[in-house]
């Protein structure tokens, strides 16, 4: 099993092969949590991943191996941080009402030291952080983080440059 | 020139970022990604697998419109007020303290007449009677009750004499069962000093030195074939025990025990890895998962001594594990976290109406309720 590929392992998933599932698990698991994390989740990212794999396993039936499975498996990573995000939009939105702080703010940049990167990504903008994890920290190629945020490669080429751009100062700020 | 000076083209970037384009890169550009990727992947906790399978094989119960979700909604708010309402005006002044002296009493019901605890009596394993016995003083010590005296006098006992028996059974609860008497009878001792109980310590304590490997750390003390002070590889999870005793006996004035405190917290410290975890043998080695041994790294090692990263927030089936539950809890308590309050309402509530706990987690088999129930209520006393 361990040497199956991904999309023969989703196609025996389909077919109720729970260990198929579990190598999915195994193998995608620990990028899955660092994708979350990366993209700003702090305290709850592997609730996001659980939640991710558990939408993998519902979907398996209507998987269709067109394109490459980490892109299909990002997809769905994708649309439960969109979710997170607007939950945690309306959260903010309702303790601005209420007077109290919003607790999605993003980290202050720290002003006597280096920023980590951590810190760094967190400053981006999303539409820039999201190329950035997919590019740099997933290994994948312009046309699949396109596929994935389902915006034209030219425009990935373009965010990755100001992300890059950005970050280089971020990084560089004492 | 300062990197921020300078501008990189989408060209150059896309010629590092994308494998596909041929386009000449800068160094800088290079160093940049080389930055961002040395930052450490996190990995996941052991449990998280088993609960993605858990949920796609027996899922949680959805409502199935929005509208019967809404109504579902409203009933648990409304539950939940009143039960809120209920419980704050019905429940007890101090739930903890009814809860330990519950316990308290249980424990003293079932010990025996020779002031021993048999784990078999409660689904355990007599080989560690020394061991659940020295958790069941230890519980007792904590209790103010006067009811307890007569308990802990015959339990100190029967320590006593285990650790002076001229050949003590080496089964793989040895190690287990040495510690944790004589952890406990220093605790008596510090509550009601007496020459016997020295004397006996003394002993314990010169053992426990004797055993300590020449890296720092304690291993089983089961090969028979051995000679006594040989040791299996020392691992994380079984030295806490006589790292504890050697540390409060050096508070007690045993100077020789110092020193090897020094030596073991070191040796911990070289386990810890680079994501802040305490590995079993090695950094990075967690035959049975991260989780508990985290905790009691925590428990043990001094802020101050380790890099080990903080709990935020105990996992939900920490009360499922006393083992587990117990070095959370003291984890927790030197953190000086709030979650403590969580989780010890969490102990309260799965407390048996006996003023038992159930038997779980890994060394359920081992200890049975008696030591589920000691060490419930040791985290009870954080």
């Amino acid at each position: 099993m361990e040497n199956t590929g991904d999309i023969e392992l989703m196609q025996m998933t389909a077919e109720g092969s729970l260990p198929a599932f579990e190598t999915l698990v195994d193998r995608y698991q620990k990028k899955m949590l660092n994708y979350f994390l990366r993209m700003g989740v702090n305290t709850d990212g592997e609730d996001l991943v659980q939640e991710t794999f558990v939408k993998l396993y519902r979907s398996r039936l209507r998987y269709r191996p067109t394109a490459k499975f980490s892109t299909y498996l990002y997809t769905i990573a994708r649309s439960v941080w969109i979710d997170r995000v607007r939950k945690s939009d309306r959260q903010s939105r309702l303790k601005e009402a209420m007077g109290e702080e919003a607790d999605t703010q993003l980290p202050a940049p720290a002003t006597d030291q280096h920023l980590d990167v951590r810190e760094a990504l967190g400053l981006l903008p999303e539409r820039l952080r999201s190329v950035v994890v997919l590019s740099v920290f997933e290994g994948m190629r312009y046309h699949e983080i396109a596929d994935i945020l389902e915006i034209p490669e030219g425009t990935v080429k373009s965010r990755m440059h100001t992300a890059m751009n950005q970050l280089r100062v971020l990084l560089d700020e004492k | 020139m300062k990197n921020r000076d300078i501008i990189w083209t989408e060209e150059e970037v896309a010629a590092r970022c994308n494998a596909t384009d041929k386009v000449a890169s800068s160094s800088s550009l290079d160093a940049l990604l080389s930055r961002l990727k040395s930052d450490p992947d996190t990995p996941p906790r052991d449990a998280l697998k088993q609960h993605i399978l858990k949920e796609v094989t027996h899922p949680s119960p959805a409502p199935a419109t929005w509208v019967s979700a809404a109504r579902v909604a409203a009933l648990i708010i409304v539950s939940a007020i009143a039960f809120t309402l209920f419980h704050h005006l019905t429940r007890p002044i101090d739930a903890k303290s009814q809860a330990l002296d519950r316990s308290i009493q249980w424990l003293i019901d079932q010990q025996h007449p020779d002031g021993g605890w048999r784990p078999s009596t409660w689904g355990g394993n007599d080989q560690f009677t020394a061991g659940v016995t020295a958790l069941s003083l230890l519980a007792l010590l904590q209790s103010e009750a006067t009811e307890v005296t007569t308990a802990r006098t015959k339990a100190k006992d029967f320590l006593t004499a285990q650790l002076t028996r001229a050949s003590p059974d080496r089964t793989q609860a040895f190690s287990y069962n040495h510690s944790l008497a004589a952890l406990a009878l220093l605790e008596s001792y510090a509550k009601d000093p007496d020459d016997k109980t020295k004397a006996v310590i003394d002993g314990a304590v010169r053992d426990i030195i004797r055993q300590q490997s020449t890296s720092g750390g304690w291993g089983y003390q089961v090969s028979t074939g051995l000679e006594y002070g040989g040791t299996s590889p020392a691992n994380s999870a079984i030295s806490v025990w006589p790292l504890a005793v050697l540390k409060r006996a050096s508070e007690q004035g045993w100077t020789e025990a110092t020193p090897m405190v020094r030596k073991a917290t070191k040796w911990m410290g070289e386990l810890i890895d680079e994501y802040g975890l305490l590995g079993y043998r090695s950094p990075g080695d967690f035959p049975h998962g991260p989780d508990t041994l985290l905790v009691m790294g925590l428990s043990t090692l001094s802020p101050n001594d380790h890099p080990l990263r903080e709990i935020s927030k105990p996992n939900k089936n920490t009360t499922s594990d006393m083992y587990h539950a117990f070095f959370t809890a003291q984890a927790l308590h030197k953190q000086a976290s709030q979650e403590l309050h969580a989780l010890q309402d969490h102990i309260i509530a799965t407390q048996i109406k006996d003023g038992s706990w159930e038997t779980r987690g890994k060394w359920s088999k081992a200890g049975g309720r008696v030591y589920a129930t000691a060490m419930a209520s040791m985290s009870l006393n954080f």
